[in-house]
């Protein structure tokens, strides 16, 4: 059975709604799990529970991130990301709507795998997104997790 | 005047002193001889004498007449001479005056720096110093700076009789005036210059003031737009988006008028994403910098029109372009100045079976002139002033797809290069399109 699942960060409901939709239209049966901004995405990586341990949760098979979140922003969460052992190697596609170079640059050089820009018209990002999850869940190759379970 | 040989001439001494020496021998002469014994030898020594003294009496006495003559003309002239500097130093527009180096007093002074500065020539013989109070250290380093220099000029401050303070250009020079070390002053009243320097000084500060705050204003209606024109794209996307959901999910429902409905409303959002895309890319255009280098627009065209045909391969469009046709400029900007003019030649010839796009340059008053010419829908010349407006349109979008942002692109560019667009065209006729740089 397949537990492989995709974490979506995604600040905006509509956009979340959307890529949602999108995902279920094109039978991309993988669960999401959506957060809401980046404190919470980096909280879901490297959160404490209540004594204060580190409580690891699964970890996804693709990571989709929009860059313009509130209380920490797309690109500190990957960077955040890339900067641990545990979640170094994850993909991390880019899903955001801004088409600025200095944030194509700076998503690479962090470390993303992938840059997407949303289009406006639905049609379109349906499009992208049935690109996307043929890509990264089917064709691709997940990396190995360290030292965890498989 | 001829001169007369001057009573020093040695040639006159000879002859005074030879007829000196002829008379005394002649009277020795006659005394050996006892020939001034007789009446008539007295006589002859009488006639002697006044024969050679006469005329050198006669001669001398013309001579000094003469020499008193010359020395009453050389009196003359000199007074002329002097009459005249006088009268050029007093009749002198600007003020003059001389003073003693050592004293600092004023020797002499002419009748402008009277009328100038108000003070009588004797006031102008007692005042110490012409110059106000708070400049009288400088001055006197000024002094003992330019007491080694023949020729100095500057700035200072004068003080009139009257109490003003005039700004002016004094020039200065060494001479020796009635046997004194002194300096002769030339001042020149510079304060209305000096005034309207000022003006013009800060008329200038005003102007990069305004300028700069001019840039600042359009630096930030720039963000402003840009942001502005960013923000809106997801607001959109939620409008397509569900629109279409609710077309795919509930579209039986709704019949075919309630699906018209939708369609429109997703034909706008799609139309409105369009223009947004192009405003941002025309702000894009704006903002970036620019790297002037000499660009070849001959290639760019011709890599372009391959682009398009490669694109649109059942099109039949040939296209002549004049060879090496360079020009300074951002390489980058021009290409996609190009583009647009190129893509709108296109554009507007895809209803003729066969087009004609032409690229050249011509020169005019030694500047060049580049064009772009179609023989396609051409537009009416009455409505040419909307052409380069953003999202001015000539022509509906059933008839040409578009959404009027391209001659704006391309005029802001050639504009930040400096030059000038402008076109002519007829209906279904053709268009050209000109710029310069």
């Amino acid at each position: 059975m397949d537990n492989s699942f995709i974490l979506l960060v995604e600040d905006n409901p509509d956009d979340e709604a959307l890529t949602l939709r999108a995902l279920k239209k094109n039978n991309i049966k993988n669960n999401v799990v959506v957060v809401r901004d980046g404190a919470e995405a980096v909280d879901y990586f490297f959160g404490t529970d209540t004594s204060g341990h580190p409580s690891p949760k699964p970890l996804p098979q693709l990571i989709l991130l929009d860059l313009k979140l509130p209380k920490i922003s797309g690109l500190e969460v990957l960077k955040r990301l890339r900067s641990e052992e545990s979640t170094k190697l994850l993909p991390v596609v880019i899903l955001t709507s801004s088409n600025e170079e200095q944030d194509l640059t700076s998503s690479y050089s962090l470390g993303a795998n992938s840059y997407i820009r949303k289009p406006v018209d639905f049609g379109d990002f349906m499009e992208a997104v049935r690109q996307l999850g043929l890509y990264w869940l089917i064709l691709n190759e997940r990396p190995p997790v360290p030292g965890r379970q498989k | 005047m001829k001169r007369p040989r001057s009573m020093n001439n040695p040639g006159v001494i000879r002859i005074t002193a030879a007829m000196i020496v002829a008379t005394g021998s002649l009277v020795l002469l006659g005394n050996t001889f006892g020939f001034f014994g007789s009446s008539t030898g007295l006589m002859i020594l009488a006639l002697i004498d006044i024969i050679i003294v006469g005329p050198i009496i006669w001669w001398r006495a013309g001579y000094l007449e003469r020499s008193n003559a010359q020395r009453d003309l050389a009196e003359a002239a000199l007074r002329e001479s002097e009459e005249h500097y006088r009268l050029l130093f007093d009749s002198n527009p600007h003020p003059i005056w001389v003073f003693d180096l050592k004293t600092l007093a004023i020797l002499d002074v002419n009748e402008a720096a009277v009328r100038k500065y108000g003070y009588s020539k004797e006031e102008f013989r007692s005042i110490k110093d012409i110059r106000p109070a708070e400049d009288v250290p400088l001055i006197l380093a000024n002094i003992e700076r330019n007491a080694l220099e023949a020729e100095t000029t500057g700035s200072w401050k004068h003080k009139k009789k009257d109490g003003t303070i005039i700004d002016v250009d004094v020039s200065s020079h060494k001479i020796v005036f009635a046997g004194r070390e002194a300096r002769l002053v030339v001042s020149t009243d510079v304060t209305e210059r000096k005034r309207a320097e000022e003006v013009i000084n800060k008329l200038n500060i005003d102007l990069e003031q305004r300028s700069a705050l001019l840039s600042v204003a359009n630096a930030e209606l720039e963000a402003f737009c840009y942001s502005v024109a960013h923000d809106l794209r997801a607001p959109l996307r939620s409008i397509d988006g569900f629109s279409r959901a609710l077309l795919e999910d509930y579209g039986a429902t709704l019949g075919p008028d309630g699906q018209d409905h939708i369609a429109r409303v997703r034909a706008s959002t799609r139309r409105m994403g369009e223009l947004i895309e192009d405003l941002l890319d025309l702000s894009k255009v704006t903002r970036a910098e620019m790297h002037r280098e000499s660009v070849d627009l001959s290639t760019h065209i011709q890599s372009i029109a391959d682009e398009f045909q490669n694109a649109h391969p059942e099109r039949h469009v040939h296209t002549v372009i004049a060879k090496e046709l360079k020009a300074n400029g951002d390489d980058r900007l021009l290409r996609i100045a190009l583009e647009n003019l190129f893509a709108n030649a296109w554009k507007f010839t895809s209803n003729h079976q066969q087009a004609h796009i032409e690229f050249g340059e011509f020169h005019e008053n030694g500047h060049p002139t580049y064009f772009i010419r179609d023989d396609g829908a051409g537009f009416d010349m009455a409505y040419a002033e909307r052409l380069f407006g953003p999202f001015q349109r000539l022509h509906g979008v059933k008839d040409f797809p578009g959404t009027g942002i391209g001659l704006a692109t391309v005029q802001r560019i050639i504009h930040r290069h400096g030059g000038r667009v402008w076109a002519e065209g007829k209906v279904e006729q053709g268009a050209i399109f000109y710029f310069t740089l």
